[in-house]
């Protein structure tokens, strides 16, 4: 398997949420809600992770009653080594910051 | 307005659905949405639906509802590559045609264009959701006879452009649009509802038999008898299908899956068999009063090109409302015709 664009921001934010507690199923909603992610973007992003082998995903074995059965999602071994090896992209320093590093006799 | 109307009565369907179902809106939405993905993504939408079920504030499940739209309409592709290769293949080739057009037939660049970009829209959308191209026999007689018909319909109009230029000028535009769009919702409406390889072969050979009937009544018939807005011919085709498919198998859905195919594949082929016989057998002669009256100030260089854009407007409008009509005789004949089944 071969992965050579970098992932976007909400497929990293995906995958470090996935990565803090790798053993742990998670519903795909609960995501959205904790990363502030629509559901239009994150299902996408699931679907992608585990068309490149980076998510399991399963079926809820004792949903409630009356309610379908929910899917699960956790990162398999190689999403969590991915996860690993893609950090986020630090913020770019604030404006304020630069201009007075640009300033003579800022620079130390 | 009819697509509004269109919109407006599949809203009205879905909210009856939903009453008679239990489920709300939004689930129902979902559930439509999620029989639209490819068949590679469908457990997916099974995932859908039911993270749908444990979401409680109504808000919340419309705005689910709404990404379950998104998501069917634009499921992540499996090969993004062939996808883009596809829309840039279909942009070059829209482009070409375009200049073309510009070079030979002027007054159709307008319509080219559109044409042009909203064939190569779909056909983006069909490499990008990696739809199954049709297979099957019953499936490949309806494709062709789908794409014969869209061919024909665009042949007659830049046979009619090349040879009397200003029958087919178009100042505002909006009927080479109009045209275009038609034109492609009919070359989707037919290469989708194309059936599963193996199934309902005999309806589907029913549905292209009548309109091959339609093409051939079309040119044989006088053109007084088929020059209406609704063709009486297309009308009469889409009824005795809906009817003999209904009273033959007893089954509604198959009536109306036959009259609706019927209708989709004979309208671009009367379309076209019209401007044809208008083109070769129009007596470019004025008779009506009104014609006559106007055609000194239409700015027309000939009778017949004056004619001619008239009739291409009439069968234009007719492109576009006989599905209307059509929907309508489909839908009461298919109610009616299973009761005949002994």
């Amino acid at each position: 398997m071969t992965y050579t664009r970098r992932p976007s921001p909400q497929t990293i934010a995906v995958l470090r949420a996935l990565a803090e507690l790798p053993d742990r199923w998670r519903y795909g909603y609960d995501l959205c809600t904790q990363l502030g992610v629509r559901a239009g973007t994150m299902y996408p992003i699931l679907m992608r992770l585990a068309d490149r082998g980076l998510l399991d995903t399963d079926w809820e074995t004792d949903p409630g009653p009356g309610r379908p059965p929910r899917h699960l999602y956790r990162l398999t071994a190689a999403g969590r080594e991915f996860a690993a090896a893609h950090q986020p992209v630090p913020e770019p320093a604030p404006r304020a910051m630069r201009r007075s590093r640009l300033q003579p006799g800022s620079a130390s | 307005m009819i697509l509004l109307m269109l919109a407006a009565v599949a809203a009205a369907a879905l909210l009856v659905s939903a009453h008679r179902r239990g489920g709300d809106l939004p689930e129902r939405i979902a559930v439509a949405a999620t029989h639209r993905l490819p068949p590679d993504r469908r457990t997916w939408g099974h995932a859908l639906v039911a993270e749908l079920a444990a979401i409680s504030g109504r808000g919340q499940r419309w705005r689910f509802a709404a990404a379950v739209l998104r998501i069917a309409a634009f499921p992540p592709a499996h090969r993004p590559a062939t996808a883009r290769a596809t829309a840039v293949v279909a942009a070059v080739l829209t482009l070409a045609a375009t200049l073309a057009a510009v070079r030979v037939v002027p007054t159709l660049s307008v319509f080219v264009a559109t044409l042009g970009l909203l064939t190569s829209g779909y056909a983006t959308v069909v490499a990008w959701r990696r739809q199954q191209l049709p297979t099957g026999r019953a499936q490949l007689v309806v494709a062709a006879t789908t794409v014969a018909g869209v061919l024909a319909a665009v042949g007659a109009v830049v046979a009619i452009a090349a040879i009397h230029p200003t029958a087919t000028r178009d100042q505002t535009h909006v009927f080479s649009v109009v045209l275009a769009a038609a034109l492609c919702g009919y070359l989707i409406a037919g290469l989708s509802s194309a059936p599963a390889s193996g199934a309902a072969h005999a309806t589907v050979l029913a549905a292209v038999a009548a309109s091959l009937a339609v093409g051939a009544s079309t040119v044989l018939l006088p053109a007084q008898a088929v020059s209406a807005p609704i063709s009486p011919i297309i009308a009469a085709a889409t009824l005795a299908t809906t009817l003999g498919v209904g009273a033959a198998t007893g089954n509604r859905a198959a009536a109306t899956r036959t009259g609706l195919l019927t209708a989709v594949l004979s309208t671009p082929i009367h379309f076209a068999a019209g401007l044809i016989m208008a083109r070769y057998s129009h007596p470019a002669v004025l008779t009506n009063p009104y014609d006559i009256a106007a055609y000194p100030h239409s700015g027309y260089p000939d009778v017949a090109s004056y004619l001619l854009s008239d009739t291409i407007a009439g069968n234009i409008v007719s492109l576009v409302i006989t599905p209307v009509a059509m929907s309508a005789i489909v839908v009461v004949t298919a109610a009616v015709a299973p009761r005949l089944h002994s």
